[in-house]
């Protein structure tokens, strides 16, 4: 019976998280097994009304050890992802600026590929993701397979700060094909279809919900990276959509302006530092955007209040965000 | 880890019974359920679940620390032993003080109405 009863709590303490099963499991097991052997020595309902108390305990044991396993799985999230005040790599720098670099990069090969092939539109085999309604010259492609790689990249790791600007530029691409900017149904699924495909890879490559878990602390702890997703909204603000000729040139000096920014918010320890970066650069290069096409129209194209509104609009959820952090400060790592 | 929180409700007696119970010297788990009983004369008998639920929140807390030794039984198993840690000791001896204070003022009020 004894050997039964051992056996039975063995496998009850299978149910246990799997942090704590580690730690305590076979010492508790040590444990029983001397409080068994002991209560032997007084007959074996003596053992069976033993083992009654030890099986009384077990679910206040098993919903701590959860809440400790949650708590435990919640702080090493914080300190996996780079504290507020960390200096990120040079690798973490280049995959912050490679959706940046990337637009214009694409933006000024359609271009080029259109002016020496003009009559054979090369451009047309980048074109799956063409955007008519939003007149963008292309939209190839290859930049979306290389948000969705840093999507699920960021995935894989609990989407790190370089990830942010990915998933700003996911919005530029996602929220218009919602129809909101008058985009045709059948564009929809050229957007949704490989996002739906690569969460779903995500998924099934990690099936936890600690990513998402990571991204609500990272944007409830650090607003200024809700700042950093905006960059790509603002290089696509930014767009030289209508202006001919040298617009990939000034698309290239606007968006050298925001990767200057965003490398200086990976490099920088203070947040001070960070914002100002961030902000300065937008600034700069919203201004050099809005002064090259004030030259083409002979005048302000960009009204100042429409940028107002912008700029409230895009700043929102890090403004959310610092307020939330103020009305409830983070609690102690212990409680 | 990050610095424990510095929580100063009163303890719970399996707490403070065990926290007595390595006051002494380093014990194992089930060094500390017999030692447990024997303090408090047998009025509290502590199951194997309790006992390491409570270990694991004084672990956490920083109250006690985790001492490894080769078991000197039969098994010859790794053998986990725990210690009181300097501020496991200082919550003690707080929870202590706030005992005597407690017994301290009933006495008197006690001593009042008999007078």
């Amino acid at each position: 019976m004894e050997k039964r009863l051992v056996g039975l709590y063995s496998c009850l303490l299978a149910w246990l998280p799997q942090g704590f099963r580690e730690e305590f499991a076979e010492e508790m097991m040590q444990v029983l097994t001397a409080r068994v052997r002991e209560a032997r020595s007084c007959g074996n309902r003596e053992v069976f009304w033993t083992f009654i108390k030890e099986l009384r305990a077990l679910p206040a044991l098993w919903l701590l050890a959860y809440q400790r396993e949650r708590r435990l799985s919640s702080m090493k999230t914080y300190s996996s992802s780079a504290a507020p005040d960390d200096r990120s790599s040079w690798g973490a720098v280049l995959a912050a600026t490679l959706p940046l670099v990337g637009f214009v990069c694409l933006f000024a090969m359609a271009g080029v590929a259109r002016r020496l092939l003009g009559a054979i539109h090369l451009d047309v085999l980048f074109r799956l993701l063409w955007a008519d309604a939003l007149r963008i010259a292309a939209m190839p492609i290859v930049f979306y397979l290389l948000l969705l790689g840093g999507l699920l990249a960021a995935w894989l790791k609990d989407f790190p700060r370089w990830s942010y600007p990915y998933l700003g530029w996911l919005l530029v691409l996602l929220v218009p094909s919602l129809g909101s900017f008058g985009l045709h149904p059948p564009y929809l699924w050229r957007f949704w279809g490989p996002l739906l495909v690569t969460l779903l890879l995500a998924i099934l490559l990690r099936p936890s919900l600690k990513p998402l878990r990571a991204l609500w602390h990272g944007w409830q702890q650090d607003w200024t990276l809700s700042v950093f997703a905006v960059l790509g909204i603002v290089e696509f603000l930014n767009l030289f959509d209508e202006i001919p000729g040298p617009r990939a040139a000034w698309q290239s000096v606007c968006t050298a302006v925001l990767v200057v920014g965003a490398i200086a918010y990976m490099r920088i320890s203070s947040r001070a530092g960070r914002v100002a970066a961030l902000l300065g650069s937008m600034v700069v290069s919203v201004a050099l955007g809005a002064t090259v096409r004030a030259y083409y129209w002979h005048g302000l194209a960009d009204s100042v209040v429409g940028w107002a509104a912008w700029f409230v609009v895009l700043m929102a959820p890090a403004l959310f965000s610092a307020a939330l952090r103020r009305l409830r400060p983070s609690r102690s790592a212990g409680q | 880890m990050p610095e424990p929180f510095e929580d100063r409700s009163p303890l719970t007696e399996a707490t403070f019974y065990i926290l007595v119970s390595m006051a002494v010297e380093p014990r194992h788990g089930y060094a500390i359920l017999k030692d447990v009983k024997e303090v408090s004369q047998g009025r509290v008998v502590l199951s194997t679940g309790t006992l390491y639920g409570v270990l694991s929140r004084l672990l956490d807390q920083g109250l006690i620390e985790r001492v490894e030794e080769v078991g000197t039984e039969e098994t010859g198993r790794l053998r986990k032993f725990y210690s009181l840690s300097r501020r496991g000791r200082r919550r003690l001896e707080a929870e202590m003080e706030r005992l005597h204070s407690l017994v301290a003022a009933a006495q008197r009020r006690l001593a009042q109405s008999g007078g």
